[in-house]
């Protein structure tokens, strides 16, 4: 048995080098076109065009890919890792039935846990390696070791969620021959942006308080908030909140490595904010945590969301006794449908302003146009059952 | 002449009696500031007033200032002065029945044990609805302490329950548990990693009445139970030959004790998380202030340990208010320097 591991890895190895050569050849344009673009993170790279090989190295970022590509991800894709499988399985399911294939993709480790075998990465020919920007400045190893091997990596980002992903679209869509559909999308998801910013500058009065928990671990347990990090940024749902005229009540409080933490319910309770928001996935380590996907039923999600009303307290907080708490995707908070963040959250902020605007309308509208699977399931919930 | 020597003997003896006691007051007394100090500090801006008025009147009291103080803070200060308290005479018998200055909950495994347990249904959570994991999670990790503590007294009872052995084993297991942690963490998704992780820092966040209840009762029969074999326990330190010729059947006695303090040390940590560096700690700082006598050292081992937790807890309100921070890296940065001091600055060799 372990003679012919070791020749397979052996042959795996010569392979790889054989690959690296013919990657540092320049290649003559007439017979192989390439693309040079510089990344989100600000460096060079060529590509070799067209791009039919591709590696997403965090599952959870399928959104915008398939946003750009569409039907074609069936195909293209070569390698990814398990966090949409784990972190959002609603998502993984319905591309998984809609693509039968999918679940055949090679299943390579995880990067933030620096997991990943170069090796295996070299061994799937990739053409593309999609990477994000959080990867950068965690001394991950692999990722130096890719950059050495010469792998295309090109790097998007998602640290602003209303801005870094229509650039991360159109990045995509202009290495992958799609930069049409690509723009068009980036396109409409600034102007559903514009719809909520226009309207919520103009918003005079009191800024209503907030408090937004990931619902991941149930009622029983409070999960994380996000407030700001170390260097004061904001990012994920942190951001959201910094740009929805709203007063997080974790922003000066809460400032771990990634601006999340745990908040002490005693600080909740004295700060009794306005509005509280509960995100919700299909997390399938937590049975507890607040459900919410292509799959969630509705009234099982308000069950759930109405669950956390009942934690020792917040019968006595004004957002419980107003029934303004809410429950929204957690990912909103992160990828190429935070639009529907800020607007669902813009109308849980101030009801009367956004009284027509329907978020859950647009996010329909979003997948019919742009999305190559269908909308279903429930996305967001409020306590009274909308 | 000999009736007078005897006399000044007497007199000797109780002085030091009286001084161990006069000791034992102090660190009540600190605890009990301690614990105070923790129950009238928080986010909350509740004075002083208020917060004796809901203590002592809950009734006269709005709902908010009720939660705050009777489901927020009082469970949460005293489940930090028992889970010290339970830690640190946890530490001090390991010490004592295993003759070894470092051995500690840590030592035999037990705390890996748990944190094992914890790590494996946070893991296994997906499958299992029958239980909510925050019952399934503190249930596996007694469970695993306890199944540690039982393969700790299986090798102790196949070899002779020689200090040395179970050492050794102890340690053995530790290590077994942790790498079994290891490849959970290896394992994990991102966000049952971020839980184990948390879990393992140890927080007192999830406190309740339950809970201390459970907490304060075992820690109770246990300390009653060692108690009354205070002079036994005193005098297996005087030696291991010592303590067979004065009658005392010292295997018998060491896996007893064993038993005990790992239910005890089981019991505070599945509702905790690991919260280093107590057991380790408390009983050397009783040991230097009242020696070895058991009948001392055992309260005063508890009295430090709890003061230790509750000092932490209250140091960590105080620095972050809102956020909850996690109490196992206080006691840790707390204790160690102290430790290091005790062991740098003592004047005599106390061990």
């Amino acid at each position: 048995m372990k003679i012919p591991a070791a020749i397979l890895s052996l042959l795996i190895l010569i392979y790889a080098g054989c690959q690296r050569e013919t990657l540092s050849v320049p290649a003559t344009p007439a017979e192989n076109p390439t693309i040079t673009v510089t990344d989100l993170a600000g460096r060079e790279v060529t590509l070799k065009q067209p791009v039919e090989r591709i590696i997403l190295m965090r599952s959870l970022g399928l959104y915008e890919l398939a946003t750009v590509l569409g039907d074609e991800v069936e195909e293209k894709l070569a390698g990814w890792d398990s966090s949409l499988k784990t972190g959002d399985l609603d998502t993984y399911e319905k591309f998984v039935t809609q693509y039968p294939r999918l679940e055949e993709v090679t299943i390579l480790g995880d990067i933030l846990r620096d997991t990943v075998s170069a090796e295996a990465v070299l061994a799937l020919e990739p053409d593309l390696v999609i990477m994000n920007t959080y990867m950068l400045n965690r001394g991950s190893k692999t990722v130096e070791r890719l950059q050495q091997a010469g792998v295309p990596l090109l790097f998007l980002k998602s640290e602003d969620p209303f801005r870094d992903p229509q650039k991360s679209i159109r990045l995509l869509g202009k290495v992958l021959g799609k930069a049409t559909e690509a723009n068009a999308a980036a396109d409409w998801i600034d102007a559903e942006l514009q719809l909520v910013f226009s309207k919520i500058e103009t918003i005079q009065g009191k800024i209503p308080t907030i408090y937004l928990e990931a619902g991941t671990q149930g009622p029983e347990k409070y999960g994380n908030t996000f407030g700001e990090n170390q260097q004061g940024k904001t990012v994920n749902w942190g951001s959201v909140l910094a740009q929805l005229r709203c007063q997080n009540i974790a922003a000066g409080s809460i400032s771990g490595l990634y601006g999340m933490g745990v908040i002490r319910p005693e600080y909740l309770i004295t700060a009794d904010p306005e509005v509280i928001v509960i995100t919700g996935a299909h997390w399938t380590a937590f049975p507890d945590s607040l459900q919410l996907g292509y799959y969630a039923d509705r009234d099982q999600s308000v069950k759930r969301l109405a669950a956390f009303t009942e934690r020792p307290g917040w019968s006595e907080l004004s957002a419980v006794k107003q029934r303004r708490v809410h429950g929204i995707h957690t990912r909103f908070g992160s990828h190429i449908m935070s639009f529907a963040a800020a607007q669902q959250l813009a109308k849980w902020l101030y009801p009367e302003e956004f009284k027509e605007l329907n978020p859950e309308e647009r996010l329909h509208e979003f997948h019919l146009k742009f999305m190559p699977v269908e909308m279903s399931g429930t996305w967001m919930v409020s306590l009274d059952g909308n | 002449m000999q009736s007078t020597k005897s006399n000044d003997l007497n007199q000797a003896y109780q002085r030091l009696g009286r001084r161990r006691l006069a000791v034992i007051m102090t660190l009540v007394i600190l605890v009990t500031g301690s614990l105070f100090l923790d129950v009238i500090t928080g986010p909350a801006p509740l004075s002083l007033s208020d917060v004796m008025t809901t203590l002592f009147q809950p009734g006269a009291v709005n709902e908010a200032n009720r939660t705050i103080v009777w489901t927020f803070r009082l469970p949460t200060a005293l489940m930090a002065v028992f889970v010290g308290a339970s830690l640190g005479i946890a530490g001090a018998e390991m010490q004592t029945v295993l003759n070894n200055p470092l051995a500690s909950p840590y030592t035999l495994g037990v705390s890996a044990a748990a944190s094992f347990g914890a790590a494996l249904a946070l893991v296994l959570g997906s499958g299992t609805l029958i239980w909510t994991t925050t019952v399934f999670v503190p249930t596996s990790a007694f469970v695993c302490a306890m199944c540690c503590s039982l393969a700790i007294f299986a090798i102790g009872r196949l070899r002779g329950a020689s200090a040395e052995t179970i050492i050794v084993g102890g340690v053995a297991l530790h290590f077994i548990f942790s790498s079994g942690v290891a490849f959970l963490q290896y394992m994990a998704s991102e966000d049952t990693l971020a839980a184990i992780v948390f879990w393992i820092f140890g927080t007192l966040q999830g406190a309740n009445w339950h809970k201390l209840a459970i907490i304060v009762v075992v820690m109770v029969v246990t300390m009653g139970l060692l108690m009354s074999r205070v002079w036994q326990l005193t005098a297996l330190r005087l030696g291991e030959h010592h303590a067979r010729s004065l009658g005392i059947n010292t295997e018998r006695l060491r896996l007893q004790t064993l038993i005990l303090v790992s239910i005890l040390t089981a019991t505070a940590v599945c509702f905790t998380g690991v919260i280093g560096f107590v057991g380790l700690l408390a009983p050397h700082l009783a040991r230097m202030l009242v020696g070895e006598d058991q009948r001392y050292f055992i309260p005063l081992s508890a009295l430090s340990g709890a003061l230790l937790v509750s000092v932490a807890a209250l140091v960590t309100k105080l620095l972050i208010p809102g956020t909850i921070f996690p109490i196992g890296i206080a006691t840790a940065a707390i204790g160690a320097p102290c430790f290091a001091a005790i062991a740098l600055l003592r004047r005599r060799s106390y061990w």
